[in-house]
């Protein structure tokens, strides 16, 4: 246990101690805070009109409700927004690892497998907590400003944190098949991004296929989540593909041992 | 200390490593020597269960290096050919950290620090970031996570490869001192580097143990005698060692690796100047003997000492 948060350690030390970890956030903080002014600017748009339009016809205005004008497609800009991040934040796990030959120092340290991947995938899924931790700034904002629903916030987080794991797992698998960290950063991205949109080929296909298309598609489950639907199926689904990408890891660097 | 029983290692159809056997006792400095792509690398990554072998049994402290992994990493110290340093972090950081991962309790870990820097000679650097140091520091920074823990045993890839010969120098005297409280197994392509810093050498080549003995005997060896290396069956071992050494031209016959797959091995020394492959199966065969191997073996130790002796210009002892 001790060495698997020595390892932690090291690897958020490691991201902050490089530019990385700065560019990355700074990045994020960027586009989060683009989107979300640009988001919350259409939506005030919307409701002059509205009342503008309401005094019109000498009519009561219409309720706008903030939870789906701002918060909902703010989320589906942080998802995208992280789409990209991520691969950035994992590409480096296991590639540098191997490229330095320390890769081989930490496997024959008294340290097994699963502790080495399980330190390495709470480093990284602990960067993505802390962008996530920035956002909370905007709803904030909202909540000082109007008055969302706090529930469906909370269980878009939820969600959030939830997909987040299966990006960082399958960002950390790609990360253990390569020595080369662009090259994982870029098939990370390609392989997150194919889950993202997959569900897009399920409205001209039909039956059964687009029920399995829907199924496997990240952004069919975070969509319940961000609507205030905790359900279990979406909680499964994101578990299974975090284990499922934790495994290949572990099969990964297994099979790299192998070769030698 | 450390017991390798029939050792093999295949990548794919390469065969690496090809049934070694060998021990190294408590205290010992044993130097592993052959040239490169011998298979020095691949024993020493199997012995610190880097790699799985094929086929065969290594003990590490008692320990197998298959079923019981964890228990031999605590045992051993490793410093890999190029020592796996993380460029950006402090020297001090570095042993911290891999202090940490091995597992040395928090009130010792200072000590343990303390103890590799004064060993190693790393005060001036200790706040450094490792990106920057030279080449020797690094080897030196590799050596001192290897200490960390006081292992029992101390495994070197090639420690002096790529350093400047007074770097070579304060190395190979570092690994002597080392001798003193630690078992030490080093490999390395350099004839000199073995006589100045190791008890006993194996000599390795094509996969192959082919020679084993102490630096000053195997020098002694090499000048004036011609060895064969045959492997038989078919016949009680001491019986066939009795006649071949009654064998013209035969100055003494040594078994060698018993409990190969078939037959024993005998080591048969002859006069340099001899030939007595002809005759000697000839005999074999008039004594109705299984024959499985019949190879001179001085002839291409002589060819892997030539191959060694030629690397290492330049370094002053």
């Amino acid at each position: 246990m001790r060495a698997l948060w020595a390892i932690w350690r090291k690897e958020l030390k490691s991201y902050f101690s490089t530019p990385l970890a700065y560019i990355i956030l700074a990045a994020f903080l960027f586009f989060t805070g683009f989107f979300f002014y640009n988001i919350l600017s259409y939506f005030s748009l919307a409701c002059i009109q509205s009342v503008q339009i309401a005094q019109m016809y000498r009519r009561m205005p219409q309720p706008m409700n903030v939870n789906v004008w701002v918060v909902q497609p703010f989320f589906y800009n942080l998802a995208v927004i992280s789409l990209f991040l991520i691969p950035l934040v994992t590409m480096r796990s296991f590639s540098e690892e191997k490229r330095l030959g320390t890769l081989e120092l930490l496997i024959t340290s008294p340290i097994t497998n699963t502790s080495l991947i399980a330190a390495k995938f709470l480093s990284a899924y602990t960067m993505f907590l802390v962008m996530l931790a920035f956002t909370f700034i905007y709803q904030l904002i909202l909540i000082l400003l109007g008055k969302p629903d706090i529930l469906p916030i909370l269980s878009g987080y939820l969600g959030f944190a939830l997909m987040g794991a299966v990006f960082v797992a399958l960002g950390l698998f790609i990360s253990a098949l390569t020595e080369n960290q662009i090259l994982s950063a870029i098939i990370s991205f390609a392989l997150l991004l194919v889950l993202w949109v997959v569900n897009w080929a399920s409205i001209v296909s039909g039956g059964w296929i687009a029920t399995t298309l829907d199924y496997l598609s990240l952004s069919s489950h975070l969509t319940r989540f961000i609507r205030g639907v905790i359900d279990t199926s979406g909680i499964i689904y994101f578990l299974s593909f975090t284990a499922l990408g934790l495994f290949l890891t572990g099969q990964a660097v297994e099979s790299w041992r192998w070769r030698g | 200390m450390i017991e390798v029983d029939g050792l093999t290692k295949r990548y794919g159809p390469v065969v690496a490593i090809d049934h070694i056997n060998f021990t190294v006792k408590e205290g010992e400095i044993v130097g592993f020597l052959g040239p490169n792509g011998a298979g020095k690398t691949t024993t020493m990554r199997i012995l610190t269960t880097f790699i799985p072998p094929s086929e065969g049994k290594a003990y590490v402290a008692g320990y197998d290096v298959v079923e019981e992994p964890l228990s031999v990493r605590k045992q051993i110290g490793y410093v890999p050919e190029n020592p796996p340093l993380y460029s950006d972090m402090k020297v001090l950081d570095y042993l911290k950290f891999m202090g940490e991962l091995r597992q040395v309790p928090k009130k010792s870990l200072q000590e343990g620090i303390d103890y590799v820097v004064d060993k190693c000679k790393l005060g001036d650097v200790i706040h450094k970031q490792i990106g920057h140091l030279s080449k020797g520091y690094r080897q030196r920074v590799g050596v001192a996570q290897a200490l960390l823990h006081n292992p029992k045993i101390l495994i070197l890839d090639e420690p002096t490869i790529g350093l400047d010969p007074k770097q070579v120098v304060e190395v190979r005297k570092l690994i002597r001192e080392l001798g003193r409280d630690h078992t030490i197994m080093l490999s390395t392509h350099i004839l000199p580097e073995v006589s100045v810093t190791c008890d006993r050498v194996l000599i390795i080549h094509k996969g192959k143990i082919i020679a084993e003995d102490t630096p000053e005997e195997l020098a002694k060896k090499l000048k004036g005698t011609h060895t064969l290396r045959i492997t038989l069956g078919g016949d009680n071992p001491e019986t066939m060692k009795k006649e071949l050494e009654n064998f013209t031209e035969v100055k003494s016959v040594r078994i060698f690796n018993e409990g190969i797959s078939k037959g024993t091995t005998f080591l048969v020394e002859t006069e340099k100047d001899v030939d007595i492959r002809a005759d000697l199966s000839r005999f074999i065969i008039f004594r109705k003997w299984d024959l499985y191997e019949l190879t001179p073996v001085g002839v291409s130790l002589e060819e892997v000492f030539l191959h060694l002796i030629t690397m290492e210009e330049g370094v002053e002892q």
